[in-house]
């Protein structure tokens, strides 16, 4: 006998072969798919984020834990019809032009998709023209922009202006971080948020969707 | 672990030069000791005494030092934390302090209550690893019974190995800790088979043993407890200006120490400390923090470990500053770090002392901890196993910066030093987290380790015991 809380547990501890089976044991047992997804895989990643906030998680057990995590939604993928499947909501995120930095971005995809988002990842050196068609291809809540250096971040600027000459503004919140981001910054380019790490920025979406 | 790194002052030709200088001075200036006891060893060992000038052979130092052992275990009440001494890194309080600090309270007298404090965080400091001895002098209890009560909080609040209080001021108040010390090991005659405790034994520079120096050796090493022997000149003051003058007119005070421990005790465990400092001749007072002093004791650290083979005591780790602040770390840094990769065995002052040894900080003592945290790391080096160059690694991630994901860095990442005391966290998360200060986070951890510790760790018989017997020296007085 499986519990969700078992589930959870697994993700938590990134027990690649302890959450296979409990997510099998579940589903053998006719348990909701969605309910697995949220209530035990999602529901351990909550706790990792919690872990990682309060220091007591490193980064490369979150990750390992985000990959257990994700290990587990593919055993109930099958099962959910395309009806069901619900995210918490659709972000589009990429490093901004002239920016080739994706560490922090990678770890900000593995958390938003690990709670629950749909992340649609553009890549690095993105252009604005790019960021303006991923909101009109993929009508995301959320568009998440990074960059590491100095010189770069001022794309972010260029790209809000950009997506807003093209009436896009509207559609989307903006989110920004990278080491050189602050709060201040976010405001004064019109940004609508920022958070200084993966965790935190998880935390962002899920109040602005 | 032995490092397989170290900061050398010395050539072995100057170790040999020092040594023959040392000699020279022994044999030819001798070195006055007060103690007619002392002075009868000698005689009756037939060493040349004029009045109360001892002069030394070379063969009676050398026989000497060679029956000195290098290491020796020193056994705590708790058998677990029995320590040997002359092996690896070892930290001890703070000894000799008159005030404390304390961020709610400032600085004032330090107290017993103090003192007993002091203990309660040694105890808890995994990274402190000796206890006892006297981090502060405690201004309420009368001075014939304060070595004694000192003896009593330690036992009382801590389990580690114990060093012995300074102030005890005669052969009969340092018989009266050491049994007072022994009753907590089990009672009478424990001392004879076990070394649990050693006394400071501080020349008096230029060459001159006190009366109470020498019943500091006398008294321990006929109660088979090791012997330590901290000359301290100050460089321009009590000794040379120059810093190898320094260094040899110290060193004749050790040897002369060493013969007169072994003489009593042959192959009795003589810790030699580097204590020595530079003065500031700008007010001629002594100057712990400067880098000649740094210099100066890890040349003494090599002429002690590496040419004597005895084990390596060091004052260092200490600051002149008044306040816990940036002066405080770097100058703390600079001197134990250098007498760690000298190879010191045994520190002293190197946690929570102020103000060159006036002070102590209940805060900074707890910060200290991270030093010597930081330092033991630094002291074991990096791998350099074939395991560890990560070849096949390398290759198989290629030009992918995929590292971070990857299961060999989850196995090692919580292998990396982590601060207990630093705050490494980026401006927005320590501003989140209200902008605390060092000395805030210090002053909450002395809090938490003073709040839960117990009111005492000795069972009620061993206190009935202990008190009874206090009472009866106060009474005998």
């Amino acid at each position: 006998m499986s519990t969700l809380a078992d589930v959870a547990q697994s993700v938590v501890k990134g027990q690649m072969d302890k959450v296979k089976e409990h997510v099998q044991n579940l589903i053998d047992a006719g348990n909701a798919p969605l309910d697995i997804i949220n209530n035990g895989l999602i529901e351990g990643m909550n706790v990792v984020g919690v872990h990682f906030k309060a220091g007591d998680m490193f980064v490369p057990e979150v990750l390992k834990s985000a990959k257990v995590m994700a290990a587990g939604v593919e055993l109930v993928k099958p099962l959910i019809d395309d009806s069901e499947e619900q995210s918490k909501g659709v972000i589009v995120l990429g490093t901004v032009k002239g920016d080739l930095h994706d560490i922090g971005k990678n770890l900000v995809n593995m958390m938003m998709t690990s709670s629950g988002f749909k992340v649609i990842d553009i890549g690095i050196d993105m252009p604005p023209e790019k960021f303006a068609d991923a909101i009109r291809e993929h009508k995301p809540q959320i568009l998440a922009m990074s960059a590491l250096l100095t010189s770069t971040v001022y794309a972010m600027d260029d790209t809000i202006k950009y997506i807003t000459t093209e009436g896009l503004r509207d559609r989307v919140k903006v989110i920004i971080g990278g080491a050189p981001i602050t709060q201040e910054f976010a405001e004064s380019i019109g940004a609508d948020g920022f958070a200084p790490d993966a965790a935190s920025a998880v935390d962002l979406c899920k109040e602005l969707v | 672990m032995e490092t397989k790194f170290k900061v050398e002052v010395l050539s072995k030709e100057d170790c040999v030069r020092i040594h023959e200088a040392s000699l020279k001075i022994l044999k030819e200036t001798g070195v006055i000791f007060h103690g007619e006891q002392a002075l009868e060893i000698f005689r009756k060992h037939g060493a040349e005494v004029d009045g109360k000038v001892v002069k030394f052979s070379q063969k009676i130092v050398e026989e000497s030092i060679r029956k000195c052992p290098s290491k020796f275990k020193l056994t705590a009440r708790d058998k677990q934390r029995s320590v040997t001494v002359g092996e690896g890194l070892l930290i001890h309080p703070p000894g000799g302090e008159i005030f404390v600090s304390d961020l709610d309270n400032g600085r004032r007298k330090g107290t017993l209550k103090d003192f007993a404090n002091l203990q309660k965080l040694f105890q808890a400091c995994d990274d402190i690893d000796i206890a006892g001895y006297q981090p502060i002098s405690p201004e309420d209890v009368d001075t014939d019974f304060r070595g004694l009560y000192c003896t009593y909080e330690s036992i009382k609040h801590t389990n580690k190995p114990m060093l012995s209080p300074m102030q005890l001021d005669n052969t009969q108040q340092m018989r009266e800790s050491l049994e007072l010390m022994e009753i907590s090991f089990g009672g009478k005659g424990f001392f004879k088979d076990n070394y649990c405790t050693w006394q400071a034994v501080c020349p008096n520079s230029p060459l001159t043993y006190s009366d109470y120096a020498c019943d500091g050796i006398i008294e321990y090493a006929k109660w088979n407890q090791p012997v330590l022997i901290v000359p301290a000149p100050m460089a321009g003051i009590t000794s040379p200006a120059q810093i190898m003058g320094t260094i040899i007119l110290q060193n004749a005070e050790l040897l002369a120490g060493i013969v007169l421990a072994q003489l009593v005790n042959p192959g009795i465990p003589v810790i030699a400390s580097a204590s020595t400092t530079f003065a500031n001749l700008k007010l001629a007072t002594w100057e712990c923090a400067c880098p000649e002093t740094a210099l100066l004791v890890v040349a003494i650290t090599q002429m002690n470990r590496d040419f004597y083979h005895l084990p390596a005591r060091v004052q260092t780790g200490i600051t002149s500053s008044k306040l816990v602040n940036y002066q405080a770390g770097y100058e703390t840094m600079q001197s134990l770090l250098l007498s760690a990769l000298a190879g010191a065995q045994l520190t002293s002052q190197s946690v929570g002392s102020m103000e060159n040894l006036i002070s102590v900080s209940y805060e900074k003592l707890i910060i200290d901890t991270e030093i010597v945290s930081r330092i033991r790391r630094i002291l074991q080096g990096i791998d350099t196993s074939e395991e560890a160059f990560s070849i096949d690694l390398i290759q198989e991630l290629g030009h992918k910066a995929d590292y971070l994901w990857h299961d060999s860095t989850l196995e090692l990442c919580r292998a990396g030093w982590q601060p207990t005391m630093a705050d490494w966290n980026s401006y927005d998360n320590w501003h989140r987290d209200g902008s605390v200060d060092i000395m805030v986070t210090a002053n909450k951890k002395v809090k938490e380790i003073l709040a839960n510790a117990p009111d005492k760790i000795i069972d009620e018989q061993l206190e009935k015991d202990l008190t009874s017997y206090i009472k009866m020296v106060e009474k005998n007085r």
